[in-house]
């Protein structure tokens, strides 16, 4: 009789132990998928945030002129591919947490003003489904240069 | 036979350690999820930060071009050259130049010096600097003192 109660004790503690074991599993999983798609979303952030900036600093260095900044980008991204008239660009990016490659599209945009050009250049992030994932637009006034004579 | 039977130390399953394990176990891997999930939070949270951050300068820089292209405009435009950085948003400076700020976040600016000759302007200075001031905690006596 005290064999068989100990036995029985020894079979539910068994039972309770892999029942309370396999729902902290399942738990710590959702909580680790969780944490794994922040990274994700973390890393592609950074990706974007680099983006930018490296078109942010071609463009200002070339004082918006198209041509100049799209050669400045060839260097950082060699597989950058512009449009006959640069007036547009594309470039395929990799970024985290999607499936397939992103596609930055860099458009130049320009109107004159007063002794110079306010040029304009709009960057879109796409997903491969082409869903829009990021846009923003940058601006810069480059001054026609002074003639000699003058 | 039963008189012969010795019990040799303690069990594994009669005094419930196997439970004690295996709670310790769970509590183990839940701390672990936790931990990851609060590294994973911060990490987003810093990201969103570098992002905005970059975002905010590429604003300001937006509207420092927009504020010198209104200038050009004015100044080709015959107006006098006072009235035409005023109108663009200039204020003249101590030391003769015209400045413009642009605020870029929440505690910095994009500062942009210039000076003006007939219809044209020169950038003289362009200055990302923090708006608040910092107050510096010196009662630890971090650094070496000079023996001078």
């Amino acid at each position: 009789m005290h064999r068989r109660s100990n036995s029985s004790l020894l079979l539910a503690e068994l039972i309770l132990s892999i029942f309370f074991f396999l729902a902290a599993a399942a738990i710590s999983v959702r909580i680790f998928a969780a944490a794994a798609k922040y990274e994700d979303v973390a890393k592609q952030n950074q990706q974007l945030s680099l983006l930018l900036r490296n078109c942010e600093e071609s463009f200002d260095a070339a004082a918006g002129d198209p041509e100049k900044t799209l050669q400045g980008l060839l260097v950082l991204y060699p597989d950058l591919s512009a449009a006959a008239d640069d007036s547009s660009a594309t470039l395929p990016v990799d970024l985290a947490g999607e499936d397939g490659e992103s596609t930055l599209t860099l458009t130049f945009s320009g109107e004159s003003e007063g002794t110079g050009t306010l040029h304009r250049l709009a960057l879109s992030v796409t997903a491969p489904d082409g869903d829009a994932l990021y846009q923003t637009e940058l601006s810069s006034f480059e001054q026609e240069a002074q003639d000699a004579g003058t | 036979m039963r008189e012969h039977e010795k019990n040799t130390g303690v069990r594994f399953g009669a005094s419930g350690i196997s439970l004690i394990l295996v709670l310790f176990g769970i509590v183990a891997m839940l701390l672990l999820a936790v931990l990851s999930l609060s590294a994973a939070q911060a990490s987003l949270r810093l990201s969103k930060r570098c992002l905005s951050s970059e975002e905010n300068y590429a604003a300001a820089k937006k509207e420092e071009a927009s504020a010198l292209a209104k200038l050009s405009s004015l100044l080709t435009s015959g107006e006098d050259e006072k009235a035409a950085l005023s109108d663009a948003g200039f204020s003249e400076g101590e030391d003769g130049t015209w400045q413009v700020s642009f605020p870029c976040g929440e505690s910095q600016a994009l500062t942009v010096a210039v000076l003006v000759e007939k219809d044209r302007y020169e950038i003289v200075s362009e200055t990302t600097g923090s708006t608040e001031e910092v107050t510096y905690d010196t009662s630890l006596p971090v650094l070496k003192k000079s023996r001078n």
